[in-house]
């Protein structure tokens, strides 16, 4: 092989310019603590990076979904602590002592308490997380419980012991024609906890979605029972006005002990939905640490996928510093020595 | 019988050829880089009396040791492999052009690096609005929430409409490159014509043959051709004149000092064509930078439509890419948001069970007739990423994504969402021959990854070509470039000779010294 002056001079310094670029690239990779920088040097593993913070994007929306959730599910919690607490009296035999015939400034006095405990219900079926009302369903833009002129309590306008429910949703009957008519505004609403809340026609698919919504149709109850409302407020109208009932005697003793057990199956109830609220923010907690412990797994895999490995790459760098340097000897005795340098 | 001063003349010669291989070093040893030189040896040859051109018998040893003479000043230079060089560096070209062109178009359309979330790209502009309606989605009836969606996604259109501009300014200087290389290439062949000529002159005019040519002359004409091959594939033909016929695929652009050039014409739909100025034929290369210009300038990949357009996955592939997205999600979120609601707050719907109407968030933006330098936003106009922005309504109105005010059903919100980045999203992004499935990511993922590797593989393949055409050059350098150990050598080789023949020329002048001026003295 014939090696010509021309050749050397070039390839030396293709030789040194790419060891030069390694040097560079290594210094690149130290500095910006990246392997590469853009997808097309590494497609397979950047694609998986990308994939990887994407998710990690995404639980991180829902953990925020989940954080506000929970901070809503507390709320109303306590809200219902509240309510339960104010009742505490009642539920403990205030309305059975009461109720008996020959004590009637007793009556009197649970009665008054009872009108005090239904307008703390009535803030609290309004209770507001932030701006939302807690439990309106998906109305949010009035407060969903009203009292109408009879002194009954309304859902979106409509009296509740009127309101009932099948698989279709909630409804009341036209009193005329006895024809179904929805309940406005109350439609479940739904969190996203990582599984992705698929939506056909407009419909979410409840299979997808945790339900964060309390309906307070559910809670404070609907409809009536045996011509007894269900629902606590106008429930315990009923309690206050047969208390009130003037003359009073064995009979109307008899109707507030109707009345009075029909409050304990709501009260019940509400307990009930309390161990409800609190089973949720148990799930909602589990599913928090489910998706930080997929996080770090991801961020794991993405650290993997695209940081540079210091500890290599700094004895990297070195062999490159070093190879650099020996290229560089390497030319100046290359090029310095020719027959020339030993002609006399 | 010998001629007295045969030796004087035999030494003359010899003198003369060794001083001229020594202007020979001198000429390689000072040209070992000039770019194209080939390096030039004398031809010598040993002075041999033939019988068979004298009119007479001659005494062949009267006449013997006339010494050396010089056939010629040559050239050492391999044909073969010329020819195979200029074919790897036409290869090499090309793949180096397409990964430019790529390498543009991934710069243009990049998102940050690695990190899918962070930065300016399409990939984060819709992720914010992912985000958006995520906490849009919390509280539906929150008009803050609904607020922050519509700056997402103006953005989003505002991101599409950069990127469009974008590959604009990478499309535009493609084509200015493309035009200044068609200039050069050229230029090129009528500087060839005119080196074919001052070569065929010199050739009839000094009578110099195929191996003793002008040799300064066909280093700048083969530097040319080398330069030439970068361009376009390349036929080069030796003509007994001295000339070079050069033909590109079978059509012959240089014969003698005729050159035909090539014309650059954009077309109307944006296309460019390439095309011979004496036939105005399509230029058809196979190989060469020009090739890559047109594939990627003209290149829509499996969408080709027109006639001017390639099946490279180049600018305008990526362009349809982006029009297809644009086009797709104004598409799907105008059919998210009922457009009428009921008195129990449901969407209308039509008997079949389906939604009344949508409200119309994204259209195409257009100057407003009658209103010169103001603008509308219509769906009645075809919508691409130069031109997506959000409804007029959706402007004046910030809460006119909510479905209704003061109502907190999400599932509009979600449908938007999962649009955007769910897990079983099926839009389907329909363009002239391609069709995908999946959300807004996966869609920008799947073009992003397509680019990426397109451009791993030109990367790839541009140092793999320019390999082999450094090797090839290094094989060609190996005959045709100077070696200066090689030319010291011949320095002192030479030197030598030329001092030998000087102390044989010394030695026959005293010899002849002996004979004119002793000889015959005897006894004066």
């Amino acid at each position: 092989m014939r090696v010509t002056t021309r050749s050397m001079s070039r390839n030396y310094l293709k030789t040194l310019n790419n060891n030069l670029g390694k040097r560079s690239e290594s210094m690149r990779r130290m500095t910006t603590k990246m392997k590469y920088e853009n997808l097309s040097e590494n497609v397979a593993d950047g694609y998986r990076a990308i994939r990887a913070d994407q998710r990690i994007f995404k639980i991180e929306s829902q953990l925020s979904g989940i954080e506000n959730a929970m901070g809503e599910l507390e709320t109303a919690d306590q809200v219902l602590q509240d309510v339960l607490e104010v009742m505490t009296d009642l539920a403990q035999g205030d309305i059975e002592r009461a109720a008996n015939v020959g004590e009637p400034e007793k009556r009197q006095t649970v009665a008054n308490n009872i009108k005090i405990i239904k307008d703390q219900i009535l803030q609290f079926a309004n209770g507001k997380y932030g701006d939302k009302y807690l439990f309106s369903g998906t109305n949010n833009g009035s407060a969903p419980f009203t009292v109408d002129k009879d002194g009954q309590i309304c859902y979106n306008s409509i009296p509740v012991k009127d309101i009932q429910k099948d698989a279709d949703g909630y409804f009341r009957k036209d009193v005329n024609t006895g024809e179904r008519i929805p309940i406005p505004w109350d439609k479940d609403v739904y969190l996203d906890i990582g599984q992705g809340v698929k939506v056909e026609e407009s419909h979410i698919d409840t299979a997808t979605a945790f339900k964060i919504s309390f309906s307070g149709l559910e809670i404070l109850g609907m409809g009536e029972t045996d011509g007894m409302p269900n629902n606590i407020y106008d429930l315990l109208s009923d309690i206050e006005d047969a208390l009130r009932a003037e003359p009073y005697g064995a009979e109307e003793q008899k109707e507030v002990m109707r009345l009075h057990d029909q409050f304990m199956e709501r009260h019940s109830a509400l307990l009930m939905s309390e161990t409800d609220l609190g089973s949720r923010v148990n799930f909602l907690e589990r599913t928090t640490d489910r998706l930080k412990s997929e996080v770090d797994t991801l961020e794991s895999v993405k650290k993997n996928l695209v940081a540079t490995d210091m500890e290599e790459e700094s004895v990297a760098l070195q062999e490159h510093e070093a190879v650099w340097k020996a290229t560089l000897a390497l030319g100046a005795n290359l090029f310095q020595q020719s027959l020339i340098d030993f002609l006399r | 019988m010998r001629p007295t001063f045969l030796g004087f003349e035999t030494c003359k010669r010899g003198l003369a050829t060794n001083q001229k291989v020594l202007d020979i070093v001198g000429q390689n040893l000072t040209n070992w880089d000039t770019p194209g030189y080939t390096r030039q040896r004398i031809d010598i040859v040993s002075v041999s009396l033939n019988s068979s051109a004298s009119r007479y018998a001659v005494q062949r040893t009267d006449l013997a040791g006339q010494g050396v003479d010089m056939a010629g000043v040559s050239q050492i230079r391999d044909p073969y492999l010329d020819r195979r060089f200029r074919a790897e560096y036409g290869d090499a070209a090309y793949q180096s052009q397409a990964n430019t062109i790529l390498g543009d178009l991934e710069a243009a359309l990049r998102e940050d690096g690695l990190n899918g979330t962070d930065g300016g790209g399409i990939q984060v502009a819709l992720s914010d609005l992912f985000s958006a309606c995520s906490k849009y989605a919390e509280n539906p009836a929150d008009e803050a929430l609904a607020n922050l969606v519509g700056v997402a996604a103006k953005n989003v259109t505002q991101t599409l409409r950069e990127l469009s501009s974008k590959l604009d300014g990478v499309e535009e200087q493609t084509k200015y490159d493309m035009e200044i290389s068609v200039k050069d290439y050229n230029d090129k062949l009528q500087k060839l014509a005119q080196l074919n000529k001052a070569i065929r002159d010199d050739v009839a005019a000094t009578a110099r043959n195929e191996y003793y040519g002008p040799n300064e002359l066909l280093d700048q004409r083969n530097l040319l051709l080398d330069e030439l091959s970068s361009y376009t594939d390349t036929d080069i033909k030796e003509e007994k004149d001295g000339t070079v016929t050069v033909k590109v695929n079978g059509h012959t652009v240089l014969a003698g000092e005729k050159a035909d050039e090539i014309n650059l014409r954009e077309n109307n739909d944006g296309t460019v064509t390439m095309s011979w100025n004496s036939t105005g034929k399509e230029m058809n290369s196979t190989t060469g930078s020009l090739k890559a210009y047109g594939d990627f300038v003209n290149g829509a990949g499996p969408n080709m439509s027109s006639k001017g357009e390639t099946l490279e996955r180049g600018i305008r592939y990526y362009r349809g890419k982006l029009d297809t997205l644009a086009r797709t999600f104004a598409t799907a979120m105008n059919q998210v948001v009922p457009a009428q609601v009921d008195a129990q707050g449901n969407p209308v719907r039509n008997p079949d069970g389906s939604i009344a109407g949508y409200k119309v968030l994204f259209g195409a933006r257009v100057p407003k007739e009658g209103a010169p330098g103001e603008y509308t936003t219509t769906i009645d106009f075809p919508i691409d990423a130069s031109n997506i922005a959000i409804s007029d309504d959706w402007v004046s109105d910030p809460t006119f994504v909510m479905f209704q005010k003061g109502n907190g059903d999400p599932t509009y919100a979600f449908d938007m969402r999962n649009l955007l980045n769910g897990e079983d999203a099926s839009i389907d992004f329909i363009s002239n021959g391609e069709k995908f499935t999946g959300s807004f990511q996966s869609y920008v993922n799947d073009y992003c990854n397509t680019l990426a590797a397109d451009v791993n593989y030109y990367t790839s393949r541009a140092k793999a070509t320019a390999t082999i055409a450094d090797e090839m050059l290094d094989r060609r350098d190996e005959v045709s470039a100077v070696n200066q150990d090689e030319e010291t050598q011949s320095m002192m080789i030479y030197n030598k000779a030329y001092q030998a023949i000087s102390r044989v020329l010394t030695t026959m002048d005293e010899a002849l010294d002996v004979l004119i001026n002793r000889t015959g003295m005897v006894g004066r």
